[in-house]
């Protein structure tokens, strides 16, 4: 493979230093040589890309996705589509957020046993195109918990979105059966959501022995736990077991603020807050209107979020963007647009905000040494966007303003210019 | 989307007549225009049309596959192609539907899949631009008799979803099973008529009851279905006649009687006989433990012979007729073996500026496999083509839809290689004219011993 050098442009490293001109050479899956030249020499066969002032930054990280949430507006929406078309949706999605500018992804549970190992597959082997992918289990509740949608007359578990389980033996085995599918990760549901009657956000249904089986089983085999905790109380049964990916973590109070900070060098939280933001704003069409959503509690989630993640962030616990894209209200691949909600509500800078999605999304992606920053030696995730995120973080939700997208030193996504410059076939 | 003109192209126009050079005008999904050129005549401009200059290529219809298995995935066995998880195996019929149009099918007639609905969905993703792939026919598993073709079942693993066909016992059980195919919305039935030497029921033996099959027809037709027959065996073959069964797949045994029956009813039916897995079981399957040998004791090679004699017979039908045809189409069916091969060919080809790999209408005959093996070694036809003038067996291909699986490709002109084809339009062009290897003398074919 040809090497490529990016030239002209702004590196944004990733890392949480200013930008600057210069110039990036790939070779093979790593990147080679980074250097403030802007006419550096390009050796021989390499294919040279004069990004015209553009910027070239990391490939971004969603850290909390759902590839097989097929933009319906309720969990038995996502359920009832069938395998094979879940299949399809799920390859399909998986080359949208690729194109989007997200090299790396990491599941947050799928809808059906084998959805995210089978996609994760499918792209490591080359079938079809997507990030980085480490796949999740379903979700793991409990009879009656978010993500049971068995009727009372139809208690089968095909009808179920999460896999329900009673007691540790149960969750044993529940485990052991997803580690045999081949998951990267176990996703636990330990709280409730506002959407579920009786199992509203507040809410905090596992028992430790239950949650402590799991936990058991996962570490056994090396593998890794994301847990779904919106209460305090589901939080700290988190820390208290160890557990690492903490997904939204909006209820929290000192005592529980201090515990994850006395964890920040190994903990992650990844919020998720679109969802929030468009329960309350932006779903009056699927029939969530602001009072219906206030009604359920979100508005008083949305405060308590904001004012739970702007103190993390000081705290300099690691809060990442990304998640629960995909239902109707959260159509995937504008993910993006968290590193807005990061800025405007929860006191990141703009460069906090990219540095949480690359240099922090490699090492949630379990590759913190080499993935993640624009850095000499490490793989080539890049992305070449028309125009300065730092100034404007919503170009990197338009497709239009995301040139290029490399991963792993191939094009994704190439840069147009070489087809302009074809032969054109004027009439 | 953009009209396009396709100039300075030899145009056949798959109805049999001779190929002209000319230019081919598409709009939107439609060929609006066909123009024979005039020498040194340059063709009229069209407004906003992207130009093709196919510097003297073939342009000729995109070809029908008569018999596709999407979701046969390259595996020697029925049993481990149903061993296939479900998710896995959609993404690969999804990958070779893609492989099926980049090879120029813009066409295929499913011929059964291997999971009840694998065929529905991806046509149906193919329709809605999920994916890329041909214009499909969807068809049900093949539906068979406890101990028949298709009933992979153990006796310690009686469940069905071991079973690579739909497993029906008795009338009532057809008609519940053909129902549940018309509610997945497939667009046909297959019915297993006959056996399949390989499976250890030889071809010439039969399956099912006059009034299975009576009700299998009955109920797809109520639902406005059309039925297609795995019918290697004489049987079958008039069975699939008396019953209305339109779709004939192999056809391998057939006595005067068959014959006669096929030729009252020509226009009903379309016959498919699949030689490739005949010549390939027969010829090229040494590396999978089927030997000549092996193969001559299953009867493979009887039945490669009586098929070439009953195709023969069938078109000398159709010389003989005055008007209309007994339609001939050929298969592809397990193809799976060479698929690799020839897709590595086709990059090759396509490295060295698209050269034609056309062989299969005019090439020279080698059954011992040695000379010009990459390409026409394989070819499923060219036992039928002999005593076949090109333009004419070209013309079945584009007309009637038969198929050339992998042993060929209509590359593109180096200049177009990359882009993709208008389908809509269902064109393809090569770099040479496959009918001018008629000037190459023929080798004497010689059939295998």
């Amino acid at each position: 493979m040809a090497p490529t050098l990016f030239t002209n442009v702004n590196i944004l490293e990733g890392t949480g230093v200013l930008p600057y001109r210069g110039s990036v050479l790939v070779e093979g899956n790593r990147i080679r040589q980074v250097g403030r030249s802007t006419s550096a020499i390009t050796p021989a066969g390499a294919t040279l890309i004069d990004g015209a002032g553009a910027t070239l930054m990391p490939g971004m990280v969603e850290a909390h996705t759902h590839f097989s949430w097929n933009d319906a507006a309720t969990l038995s929406g996502i359920q009832t589509m069938p395998l094979e078309e879940h299949v399809l949706w799920c390859a399909k999605v998986a080359k949208r957020y690729l194109h989007a500018g997200f090299t790396s992804c990491l599941g947050a549970a799928c809808a059906k046993p084998r959805l995210d190992v089978v996609i994760r597959n499918a792209i490591n082997n080359g079938q079809i195109p997507g990030p980085r992918y480490l796949a999740a289990s379903q979700e793991i509740t409990v009879p009656g918990g978010l993500g049971d949608e068995t009727l009372p007359h139809l208690p089968f578990p095909e009808f179920s979105f999460g896999v329900n389980v009673n007691g540790a033996e149960d969750m044993r085995k529940s485990v052991r059966m997803f580690l045999k599918y081949g998951v990267d990760s176990i996703k636990i549901n330990l709280s409730g959501d506002n959407f579920v009657p009786g199992a509203d956000s507040h809410t905090a249904w596992m028992t430790d022995a239950e949650v402590a089986a799991a936990v058991e089983e996962v570490k056994m085999r090396g593998k890794r736990i994301i847990v779904h905790a919106r209460s305090k109380a589901s939080i700290q049964q988190a820390l208290r077991h160890g557990i690492e990916l903490i997904y939204h973590a909006s209820f929290t109070d000192t005592e529980t603020l201090d515990m994850m900070e006395a964890a920040k060098e190994r903990i992650f939280v990844v919020p998720g807050i679109a969802i929030l933001y468009a329960l309350l704003n932006e779903s009056e069409q699927w029939g969530v209107t602001r009072e219906i959503a206030t009604g359920w509690g979100y508005q008083l989630e949305w405060d308590a979020a904001l004012d739970s993640l702007s103190k993390m962030h000081k705290r300099g616990i690691r809060v990442l963007p990304g998640g629960d894209y995909g239902f109707a209200f959260t159509p995937h691949c504008q993910n993006a647009r968290d590193l807005e909600f990061f800025v405007k509500y929860l006191g990141f800078t703009p460069m906090e905000a990219i540095r949480s999605t690359t240099l922090y999304g490699g090492q949630i992606m379990l590759r913190g040494h080499e993935l993640g920053a624009i850095k000499e030696g490490w793989l080539a995730d890049l992305l070449l966007v028309d125009g300065d995120p730092l100034a404007n973080l919503s170009i990197l939700r338009d497709p239009k303003r995301i040139l290029a997208v490399m991963k792993d030193g191939v094009f994704a996504k190439a840069p147009t210019i070489a087809s302009q410059r074809a032969w054109g076939q004027a009439a | 989307m953009a009209d396009t003109l396709f100039t300075n192209v030899r145009v056949f126009d798959g109805g049999g007549e001779a190929p002209f050079t000319g230019d081919v005008l598409v709009q939107g999904n439609k060929i609006s225009r066909v123009v024979k050129a005039g020498f040194g005549q340059s063709s009229a401009p069209v407004l906003g049309a992207r130009i093709i200059d196919g510097a003297g290529a073939f342009l000729m219809p995109g070809m029908i596959e008569a018999h596709t298995h999407f979701s046969w995935n390259d595996q020697p066995t029925l049993d481990a192609i149903q061993r296939m998880p479900p998710e896995e195996h959609i993404l690969w019929c999804s990958e070779v539907a893609k492989k099926y149009l980049d090879m120029g099918w813009t066409s295929c007639v499913g011929a059964a899949a291997a999971k009840p609905r694998l065929d529905v969905v991806i046509r149906n993703a193919i329709n809605d631009g999920t994916i890329v792939g041909p214009r499909y026919l969807a068809a049900s598993q093949e539906i068979t008799v406890p101990g028949g073709l298709g009933d992979t079942t153990a006796p310690h693993l009686p469940q069905h979803e071991f079973a690579f066909g739909a497993i029906v016992s008795g009338a009532e059980e057809m008609r519940r099973c053909v129902r549940m195919f018309a509610k997945y919305g497939v667009d046909s039935i297959k019915i297993n008529l006959s056996g399949e030497s390989i499976t250890g029921m030889p071809s010439e033996m039969s399956q099912f009851t006059s009034e299975e099959v009576r009700v299998c027809v009955e109920e797809s037709k109520a639902w406005g279905k059309r039925v297609s027959a795995h019918a290697r065996s004489s049987w079958a073959v008039k069975e699939c006649i008396k019953q209305g069964i339109e779709v004939i797949y192999h056809a391998s045994f057939t006595d005067a009687e068959a014959l006669d029956m096929l030729e009252a009813n020509k226009l009903k039916h379309h016959v498919a006989p699949g030689l490739a897995w005949l010549i390939n079981t027969c010829h090229h399957a040494s590396q999978w433990g089927l030997t000549p040998e092996v193969t001559r004791k299953m009867g493979y090679h009887r039945e490669l012979e009586a098929a070439i004699e009953s195709m023969k017979a069938m078109r000398r039908r159709h010389s003989n007729l005055a008007r209309g045809r007994l339609r001939l189409c050929m298969d592809a069916a397990w193809h799976q073996r060479e698929r690799p091969g020839v897709l590595r060919q086709v990059r090759r080809y396509e490295q060295h500026g698209g050269i034609v790999v056309s062989h299969c209408l005019g090439r020279a005959d080698d059954d011992d496999g040695q000379a010009d093996r990459l390409h026409s070694r394989r070819l499923p036809c060219r036992h039928l083509a002999r005593g076949w003038r090109p333009a004419r067996r070209h013309h079945r291909i584009a007309r009637q839809g038969p198929h050339l699986v992998g042993d060929e490709r209509w590359c593109l002109p180096p200049r177009a290689a990359g882009r993709r084809w208008p389908t809509g339009a269902q064109r393809c062009t090569t770099q040479c004219d496959p009918l001018e290897l008629r000037s190459t003398p023929w080798p004497q074919p010689s059939l295998p011993t």
